[in-house]
Parts: C-alpha cells; sequence; structure tokens
C-alpha cells in the first residue's frame, strides 16, 4: 500500500515500519519535509485525483486533510480505535482522525529570562517590556499560519490584524522557520519565541539553556496541531487503507510518538509518556473548529503573506470572532 | 585493374560559389593524372565528386562507363564505385592496429579468409611495417601513418586510385621513398590514378597526364613535358618557377 | 536509390525531425496537457495576468535578487574556472586529476547536499564554530544562511563547467598559435590576445549554462533563505497556496530569461563551425585537418606573476571547498547520535533507487542522444532550433515540469508510466537530454570528417561499417554522454523529489527529507553517501577516459 506522509520521515518512518513487520503488509511512503513543503504531497494528491496513487494521507498538522476533504478526496471510515480520541480533534463523519499533536509553546532562553517576569501569554509580545527581542516564524507558512488562523477565527479580523501590526511596531523578528526561532532562543540572539514542542523537545534533549512555557493557561489556552490522517478515495488498497487508519489513531501509536524525539503530545488521556511531555489533562487547550480552519488559513493566506513582506496599509479579510472568543 | 572516367558538365556549388565547373573530362583507364594548381582551385573536390564523397549540383560522372552520378543524385554509393582515396589528413581510424586496418579494407567475397590473411601480410611487408602489425595510428611515425593509408588504400584493390596531398608535409627522401612505392604499385597493379599536388616536380615525375586546375576550372590539359612550353597563364607561371628551381648548381 | 542517406552520417533529414519529435513528446506534450487541463487550484483562484512577474513590485524585485544572484554566481565562476582550467591546460603536474575530480566532485552533486554539507562547516554548529569558537561560528553562519552563502555554494557547484570548458578548448589551440602570442606579445599578451580570445565562445556558453542553472534553483536558496524567484514559482505550488495557473504565469518572466541566455549560446555554437561547408572543396585549407584528436604539444604558455598567484589561490580555495565539507559531513556522520553504521544502512535502499533511476534514465538518454547528436554535428544550425523544446525543458522550473508530467501520464491507461520508475525515466530525460544530446554533438565535432568518409569509401556494406568503424569511433562520445546524464541524473533533486513513485526515495531526496528534525548525524551520513558514490563514479568516468584516451592519442 501507499502512504503519503508530511510527518517528518525520522518519527514516521519507524510507526509505518512497525506496522509493516506487524501485519506484512508492504508499505511504499512518499514523504514531505515538514519545514519548507518541498516536495508539494498535497499538490501531488491534488494533482493525480483522477486517478489516486496514495491510500493514505497521514498530515503533520489536520488543515491539509480539509482541503482534500472538501473536494470529496477522501473515502470515510471510522478507526474503532479512536473513539477515545476527544471530538474536537476528529470529523463525526469518520472524514478525519487527528492524535498525536504538537503544541505551540513559548521557549524561553533560562539565561536571559528568570521564571519571575516570564512570558506567559501570546500577548506578551507585544509588550514592550521585550521590545526587538523575541521571534516568531513566518506566518505564511507551516504551523504559524495555522495558529494565526486560529487567532482570527478566535478574535475577529480587527483585533487579528491589531496583533499581528502589534508584532512589527514591537520589533519582533520574523524567521523562517520555527526551528530557526529555537536556534535563536537557544543562542541567546533573542530571549524568548514562539515554537513548536517537537522543536523546543529538541532543544531541551540537546542540554539547550532553554525552558518550555505552555501559553494562555489562564486565559484561551494552547493552541494544538494533531497530525491527522485521511483515506484516499479510489486508492489501489482500501482495505489495507482502513487498517492502517486503525493502527494510526491507536493508543500504542500515541505512545510510540510521545517517546520519540519529536515528543508528540497525546490527545488521549492516560497514555504513558516521557515527562517532558504533557498530559493534556493538565493543561488549558485552545477550542478550535479544525474543519472550519482550512477556510480561514485560506482566506488569510495573502493577507499574512503581504505582511509578511513587510507591505504597509494591506487589509485582513473580514472573519467575524467566534462566540466563545471573549478573551 | 582499372577504370575509365568521364565527366560531362559537372558544376559543384556551395551556396552562391561555383567550386568546381567542368565541362567534358575523360580519363583512360590506367592513366596517372596530377592535378596542380593553387589552393581552393577546385582539386579536392574534384576527388571527393569521383569517390562519390560529394554530390555535384549537376552533370555526370561514369566509372568505366558506368553512371556513378547523374542530375545531383548520386546512383552507385562510396563503397560500391572501386575507388579508394589517401585523404590529405590520412584519416586512419584510432581504434584500429596496421593489420585490423588492412584486414578490414581487404575484400572479402572475392578473397577467402587464407588468401586474405595472406594478402594482408605481403602488403604488410610491401609497405615495410612487419613488425608494427599491432600498433595503432597514434603510435605510428609519420612516414608509417603515409604508408598504412596508402596500403589501406590499396587493399581494397581499387580500379581507381585518388591521392588528395597526402605527401605534401614529408621531407624529400621520404616523399622519395613514397612516390617510388606508388609507381612501382601502380605498374603491378594497374589502377587508373589521380593525384592531387600542388608540387609541379612531384607532378611531372608521377604522371603521365597533367591537369592544371584554377578557380574551379580545368586551364590546361596535356602531358606533363607540355608545361614547360607554356608562356602565359598559370602554366606559364608554373614554367618559369620550374626553370628557377632547376638552377642548382652541382658544382664540378 | 536510397543509399545516401543511408550511410555515413545519413538519415539527417529523419534524425532532425527526431529531434522535433522527442523534444515534443518529452516536453511541450506534457505542457499543453497542463496549460489545456490544469489541476485545479485549492482556495479561490487569485486572478493573475502572465505579466504578474513583472509588474507586481514584490516578484519584480525577486527576479531582480534572481538576476542579482545569477550574475554574481557566473562571475565568480569566471574567475574561478578560467583561472583554473588555464592552469590544467598547461599543467603536468601530478596534482592536475586529484585536484580536478575534487574540483568536479561538486558538480555531480546535488548542490542541496554541497549546502548542506557546507552547513556543517559554516553553520552555527559547524566545525569552524567548533574550533573557532561560538562568537565565529555565528558570524560564519550569519553571512552564511543568506546571499553570500548562496553564492559560495553555487560557485562551488557550478564552476567546474566553465573550469572543464576553458581546460578543454584551451587544450586543443595549436600550440603554435600559443607561441606566436608569447613571442610577439609577451606573456599578457599572448593570454589576453591569443589564448582568450580563442577560448572565449566556449566559456561564454559555459557561463550561459551556470546562469540559466542559477536562475531555476530551487533547493540551495530555500535550504539558505534567500528570497529569489524559483523558489517563489514554486511557493505557489505548494500546498495550501497551490494555484498553478498563477505558477505557469510567474514563470514565464523566469523562462523567458533563461530562454534568452540559452538561444544567445546557441549561436554561439561551440566548437561546431558548419560542418557540411567545411568538408567542402577547401583545397589544403584547415579544413577539416585541425580537428584531429591530437595530443597538446608541450608547449610554453604564457606565464606571470599575477597569474601564477591566482592560481595558488583558487588551488587552495578547491582544495578547501572539496576537504572541508567532506571532513564536516564524515565527522558528524561518524559521530552523530544515529550511530554511522546504522544511518548509512537505512539510506542503502535509496541509494539503489538512485542508481537505478540514474542507470535507466542514462541509458534511455544516450540512446536518443547518439543519432540525434550526430545530427546536431552534421545541421548545426537547424538542429538549434529543432531542440529549442528540448531547452526548454532544461530551463523550465522542476515544479512546473513535474506537474506537467503528472497531468499527462497519471490515467488509468498509462499507469504502466506512472505507477513506474518509467515516468522517473521520462522525467530525467525531459530535463536532461538537451545536454546529453550537446555532448554527442560535441564528441561528433571533434570526430575528423576523414574518419568518417574513409569508413564509406572502403567499409563496405553500411551496417558493417557502421559496426567496425562509425559506431567504435563514437565509442567514446557515446559512454561520455551516457556518463554524464548519469552524473545529472543522480544529482537530480528537484525534479525526482516531485514524481518519484511511493517507496522509491533517491539518496538526495532521502537526505532533504531528513533535514527536517533527523538527528544531525543521520543526515550527514547520507550527504557523505552521496558524495563517496558520485566520487567514486567520478573517478571511474576519469578511469574509463584516460584508458580510451590513451589508445587514441598516444
Amino acid at each position: 500500500m501507499v502512504v503519503y506522509t508530511s510527518v517528518d520521515q525520522v518519527f514516521s518512518e519507524p510507526v509505518l515500519r512497525r506496522f509493516e513487520r506487524r501485519t506484512g503488509i508492504r508499505v511504499r511512503v512518499v514523504y514531505d519535509t515538514e519545514e519548507t513543503k518541498s516536495t508539494g504531497i498535497l499538490n501531488r494528491l491534488l494533482a493525480e485525483r483522477r486517478t489516486p496513487q496514495a491510500d493514505i494521507f497521514w498530515s503533520g498538522d489536520p488543515v491539509r486533510p480539509q482541503v482534500l476533504i472538501r473536494k470529496g478526496l477522501v473515502a470515510r471510515h471510522v478507526p474503532r480505535t479512536a473513539r477515545d480520541i476527544p471530538g474536537q480533534f476528529r470529523g463525526a463523519d469518520g472524514s478525519w482522525v487527528g492524535f498525536s499533536a504538537r503544541g505551540r509553546v513559548i521557549l524561553v532562553n533560562k539565561r536571559l529570562v528568570g521564571t519571575k517576569g516570564q512570558p506567559s501569554s501570546l500577548r506578551d509580545l507585544l509588550d514592550p517590556r521585550w521590545r526587538g527581542r523575541t521571534a516568531i516564524a513566518n506566518p505564511a507558512f507551516g504551523t504559524t499560519t495555522m495558529h494565526m488562523a486560529a487567532l482570527f477565527s478566535r478574535w475577529g479580523s480587527l483585533r487579528a490584524g491589531a496583533f499581528l501590526a502589534g508584532l512589527r511596531k514591537n520589533g519582533v523578528k520574523v524567521v523562517s522557520s520555527n526551528g530557526e526561532v529555537k536556534r535563536l532562543v537557544q543562542s541567546g540572539e533573542v530571549a524568548w519565541g514562539i515554537t513548536d514542542t517537537d522543536d523546543a523537545a529538541v532543544a531541551v534533549r540537546a542540554g539547550a539553556p532553554v525552558r518550555v512555557v505552555y501559553p494562555d493557561q489562564q486565559g484561551m489556552g494552547m493552541l494544538l496541531v494533531p497530525t491527522a490522517a485521511v483515506i484516499v478515495k479510489g486508492g489501489p488498497n482500501p482495505a489495507n487503507a482502513r487498517r492502517l487508519l486503525e493502527y494510526l489513531a491507536s493508543r500504542e501509536v500515541e505512545q510510540m510518538l510521545a517517546f520519540s524525539p519529536c515528543a508528540q503530545v497525546p490527545l488521549r488521556r492516560g497514555v504513558k509518556r516521557p515527562l517532558r511531555v504533557p498530559d493534556v489533562a493538565g493543561l488549558r487547550l485552545m477550542r478550535v473548529d479544525y474543519a472550519a480552519l482550512a477556510g480561514v488559513m485560506q482566506r488569510i493566506q495573502p493577507f499574512l503573506r503581504d505582511w509578511a513582506r513587510g507591505r504597509p496599509g494591506a487589509r485582513p479579510p473580514l472573519i467575524s470572532a467566534s462566540p466563545s472568543g471573549t478573551r | 585493374m582499372s577504370a575509365s572516367i568521364v565527366l560531362a558538365d559537372l558544376l559543384v556549388a556551395f551556396g552562391p560559389r561555383h567550386v568546381l565547373e567542368v565541362g567534358a573530362l575523360e580519363i583512360e583507364a590506367g592513366q596517372r593524372v596530377a592535378l596542380l594548381g593553387p589552393s581552393g582551385s577546385g582539386k579536392s573536390t574534384l576527388l571527393r565528386c569521383l569517390a562519390g564523397l560529394e554530390l555535384p549540383r549537376r552533370g555526370e560522372i561514369r566509372m568505366d562507363g558506368r553512371l556513378a552520378t547523374e542530375g545531383g543524385r548520386h546512383k552507385v554509393a562510396p563503397h560500391r564505385r572501386g575507388v579508394a582515396m589517401v585523404f590529405q589528413d590520412l584519416g586512419l581510424w584510432p581504434h584500429m592496429s596496421v593489420r585490423q586496418t588492412l584486414r578490414f579494407c581487404a575484400p572479402r567475397r572475392a578473397l577467402g579468409a587464407v588468401a586474405r590473411e595472406e594478402a594482408v601480410g605481403s602488403m604488410i611487408h610491401r609497405l615495410g611495417l612487419a613488425g608494427r602489425e599491432r600498433a595503432h595510428p597514434g603510435q605510428l611515425s609519420g612516414g608509417e601513418q603515409q604508408r598504412l593509408a596508402l596500403g589501406r588504400a590499396l587493399m581494397a584493390q581499387p580500379a581507381v586510385l585518388l591521392l588528395d596531398e597526402p605527401f605534401t608535409a614529408l621531407d624529400l627522401i621520404l616523399r622519395r621513398e613514397l612516390l617510388q612505392m606508388l609507381l612501382g604499385l601502380h605498374k603491378d597493379l594497374g589502377f587508373t590514378l589521380l593525384h592531387v599536388t600542388h608540387d609541379p616536380t612531384e607532378a611531372l615525375l608521377v604522371a603521365d597526364r597533367l591537369l592544371l586546375l584554377e578557380s574551379g576550372r580545368i586551364v590546361w590539359d596535356g602531358p606533363p613535358e607540355g608545361l614547360v612550353h607554356q608562356e602565359t597563364g598559370l602554366g606559364g607561371r608554373l614554367a618559369q618557377a620550374l626553370r628557377w628551381w632547376a638552377r642548382v648548381d652541382w658544382g664540378p | 536509390m536510397v543509399w545516401p542517406h543511408l550511410v555515413g552520417p545519413g538519415l539527417i533529414g529523419p534524425r532532425l525531425v527526431g529531434l522535433l519529435l522527442v523534444g515534443l513528446l518529452l516536453v511541450l506534450l506534457p505542457l499543453a496537457v497542463l496549460v489545456v487541463s490544469p489541476p485545479s487550484p485549492v482556495g479561490r483562484v487569485s486572478p493573475v495576468s502572465p505579466w504578474s512577474g513583472l509588474t507586481d513590485p514584490h516578484f519584480r524585485g525577486l527576479l531582480g535578487a534572481s538576476l542579482r544572484l545569477a550574475f554574481t554566481v557566473t562571475a565568480a565562476s569566471l574567475v574561478l574556472g578560467l583561472v583554473f582550467g588555464l592552469w590544467l591546460a598547461r599543467t603536468r603536474s601530478w596534482a592536475a586529476s586529484p585536484l580536478l575530480v575534487a574540483h568536479l566532485l561538486p558538480l555531480c552533486m546535488p548542490p542541496y547536499v554541497t549546502a548542506l554539507a557546507w552547513s556543517r562547516v559554516l553553520g552555527r554548529e559547524g566545525i569552524l564554530a567548533r574550533l573557532g569558537g561560538d562568537a565565529l561560528g555565528l558570524w560564519t553562519s550569519g553571512w552564511f544562511y543568506g546571499e553570500a552563502g548562496a553564492v559560495l555554494v553555487l560557485t562551488v557547484a557550478l564552476a567546474p563547467v566553465i573550469t572543464l570548458l576553458t581546460a578543454g578548448f584551451a587544450r586543443r589551440l595549436d600550440p603554435s598559435r600559443v607561441e606566436a602570442g608569447l613571442l610577439y606579445g609577451g606573456p599578457r599578451g599572448a593570454l589576453l590576445s591569443v589564448v582568450l580570445p580563442m577560448v572565449a565562445p566556449a566559456v561564454a556558453a559555459g557561463a550561459l549554462l551556470v546562469f540559466v542553472l542559477v536562475m531555476g534553483e530551487v533547493g540551495v536558496p530555500q535550504l539558505l533563505r534567500v528570497r529569489v524567484y524559483a523558489p517563489a514559482v514554486f511557493g505557489r505550488l505548494a500546498d495550501l497556496s497551490f494555484q498553478p495557473g498563477e505558477a505557469l504565469a510567474l514563470a514565464l518572466p523566469m523562462v523567458s530569461v533563461s530562454l534568452v541566455a540559452a538561444v544567445a549560446l546557441l549561436s554561439l555554437d561551440v566548437g561546431g563551425g558548419a560542418r557540411a561547408g567545411e568538408s567542402a572543396g577547401e583545397d589544403g585549407g584547415a579544413g577539416a585537418g585541425g580537428r584531429g584528436l591530437r595530443a597538446p604539444r608541450s608547449t610554453r604558455w604564457p606565464r606571470s606573476a599575477v597569474l601564477d598567484l591566482a592560481v595558488g589561490l583558487v588551488i587552495a580555495g578547491v582544495v578547501a571547498a572539496a576537504a572541508l565539507p567532506l571532513v564536516a559531513l564524515l565527522r558528524q556522520a561518524w559521530a552523530g547520535a544515529g550511530g554511522g553504521i546504522r544511518a548509512l544502512q537505512s539510506s542503502l535502499p535509496a541509494l539503489g533507487n538512485s542508481i537505478s533511476y540514474a542507470c535507466l534514465a542514462a541509458s534511455a538518454m544516450a540512446l536518443l542522444a547518439a543519432p540525434l547528436g550526430v545530427g546536431w554535428s552534421w545541421r548545426p544550425r537547424a538542429s538549434g532550433l529543432l531542440a529549442l523544446p528540448l531547452l526548454l525543458g532544461l530551463v523550465l522550473p522542476a515544479g512546473i515540469f513535474a506537474l506537467a508530467l503528472v497531468a499527462t501520464w497519471n490515467r488509468p491507461a498509462t499507469q504502466w508510466v506512472y505507477g513506474t520508475d518509467l515516468v522517473v525515466t521520462l522525467a530525467l530525460s525531459g530535463r536532461y537530454l538537451y545536454l546529453a544530446v550537446r555532448v554527442v554533438k560535441l564528441g561528433e565535432d571533434q570526430t575528423p570528417a576523414d574518419w568518417i568518409d574513409a569508413g564509406r569509401l572502403l567499409g563496405g556494406h553500411p551496417l558493417r561499417r557502421w559496426l567496425l568503424v562509425d559506431l567504435p569511433l563514437r565509442a567514446e562520445t557515446l559512454a561520455l554522454a551516457w556518463l554524464v546524464s548519469f552524473l545529472l541524473a543522480l544529482r537530480d533533486l528537484d525534479t525526482i523529489v516531485l514524481l518519484y513513485p511511493p517507496g522509491g526515495e533517491s539518496l538526495p531526496v532521502r537526505a532533504m527529507t531528513l533535514e527536517a528534525n533527523a538527528p544531525p548525524g543521520m543526515t550527514a551520513a547520507t550527504a557523505a553517501l552521496q558524495v563517496l558514490i558520485t566520487l567514486a563514479i567520478v573517478l571511474l568516468a576519469g578511469a574509463l577516459w584516460r584508458r580510451v584516451g590513451r589508445r587514441w592519442r598516444t
């Protein structure tokens, strides 16, 4: 069977190999790179729509599968193994299932920032105290785009637009990737920045002088970005596709990925995990409709591109705040 | 074995430039013809037309009575014309040894395998290349290369042998050796010989008929001795030059 | 009778038609399919005009940045390649061969892998930082991740094009011409007024090729975070901003610039000259004679203190450019947490895929290039025009070309193409066949017409002659065309990455996908494997070349 995945090869390969060993089904894989999306798996899936080659698309985020779902390129299947995954993280109709998430966290340089007075919220990026000493990845790409989309749907375009303008005003460094944010914090070029849990975990494991802070625990909560899998409609091996989906959504895989160097956060309670991986039960999470997020992302992307280029006067598209978005 | 050659109304042109124009020319079988003329006069082109390597725009070429080229089309392929040629730069194939080269050119139908090896062996002897059978052209001296080129041409047992200034670059001694060898071979084998040169003495020594070419036309045609009596034109200038060269004082 | 068309350089007409047809099939057909029925975009179609690449100030800026990068790299490559090439042409030093191999290696590797290797030298955790402290690492990585780094990597990767052409042509110069120059003009005069003008067409062609390749490069600027045009076009094909129409429109200015450069390259027609006219009727003139494969006579080459200094610097640079990244890679590969051996083992299947793609593609390309290149040599002008579609394949952004191939071949009826390695072969051939054909053409140009003519006269039956004369005479060229194609396929990343059959990742693809978050040792081991394999093949090619050359030229 054939799997296309944009989950980094080092993390996804062992999972798929274990499935192979377990079932004897040969899995052939096309990998993508998370950072640059250079291989453009999504394009390949779209370009191949007339004669699909893939059985499963295992995405590093829940948004890209939504593009396929909207275009009707996905076969529905509710995995039995996914029943204990919270409903927020999967399609009730069996169109997609999310598991093993990354969190959007604050990474702090311990040498430059003490525990007292350390940033605790995304909005601290606007605090003049940190002027020119913080960093985020380019919001036109990757999980940062999704983060922005979550903010837009939570706050509405007026407030989100003002937030972005504030970032510019406060001299937040906009760098190419989350990995680069990690490198800057690690080397002390900035005091702190927003990055993903997997990048943070790499820095922590390497013994860098950094500390992870889960943001907005008193407010809107931390954004989780689950990996997500869908079955490609019309793929060559539908039966095997369902089997792999069951496997991917299992506790075993969540545990495996929690212990892997990417330190992904299990979405279920009670999955075994190392200490550095947070327990979702103890975290306040941002409430997000992941299916709707794809649409928001597409709408705000031109604006984000303009913003990243530093083009003044660009106006965000009109998106109204979600009812729960009071903060 | 030799063949007669008849040319009629031949025109070779590259674009608008007429390189060679021959109204009518007959060469008898077994004749030794020298073609003499300055650079660019069309000598080599004439040879290449006879070999079928160049396509004239119009006119016809008959070899041994057979129509070989007519009206801008070749009727007989180069390798079926019974023609061999020694190229100015020799054109020896770098990937073949002396023996391989000669064996490759020996006629296959006429000779059996044994007879062919014998013919190759005797040609190697005749060329003075014994002991050098396994050498490749790159390993041969200049004189050896010339002899191999000549041998390769003769191995094919041609009815017509075309020489395109192959000896120009050689010293006087080597040149004499090769010319003598050539005359000896001609006597034995009796091919028709066309020899392009721009050295009048060489022409006088080798040929029994002389063609002077200038700007793509034959300006004089006659026995070599006749050249000495020319007063005007290309022939006159050549005669003058020959007389000057002959003034060497050998002393008492 | 048909014979004139069957012998010698026969069948010229069909060859020319073939040149056009192959280009149409490999390049224009997929493009046409893409234009007629493009895959639907993600999200709303953003309105584009074919001119948006020029009118939109953002893209104009990127195009400017691309041109600047291409010019800088070309200029740097010219300096490096000319100095080193001229030195190679005249030297008799034993060091020449190893130096040349070291210099050629980056050309034979994916520039992305070269960039990866250099990041292990100049990056924040590179060997310079280890040796000179964090501050040094910070400083070097500061300029490495930027335009300067891109110039460094691409110059190292592409200057060998100029070196090869310079050395090749300078070696074939008639020594007496150079000596005459020395006699009348002194070393400087000989160099500036004799040698340089005579190698100029070849060098200019090399410079244009370098320019075109830099314009199309995606992987290196992406890795080094340099904002230029090609990755931006690519970005329109990436993922949520998937807009094939926009990508096509944006590609236009880039392709135009590259095509103009490439057409200029055509008009230079290096090493050729009208062959048909040349064998024609110049009695005793330069004619066919000047082009034999002769060994270069030992010549007194122009020397000067300035030139010697430049040569010294360039050689030091070449040594450093070869040694530093390799040492850095190997060091990291062995020290890596993943364990060098294990990483190497896990990369073996990818290596197998790479070699199998390259073998298939090289064989296909050599087979096609052989008749087409010979035809080109005999009809340079017509062929240059007819080869334009193939040229387009070379300068087209890889992303668009790959998309076109998917749109064309991914149908139920053509799964025997798309579902197999054949699609990779098609992609690589469409992209690089132009270069393979040029290699054959160059080789054919060097084959004295007398060799072929002698075969026509004395070779007997055309088939026999073809087997025993024509083919062996071109064996060297064909082997070279195969090897060049093989190396091009082995170093390809941009094309294969978008098309490779599932489970069939190549070595460069693996190096790239591993670079994201894999332990650095693992990526380094994969990259090191690529370096070592390339080195082995370059050495093999060199040995073969030498063997053939010795037999022919001694």
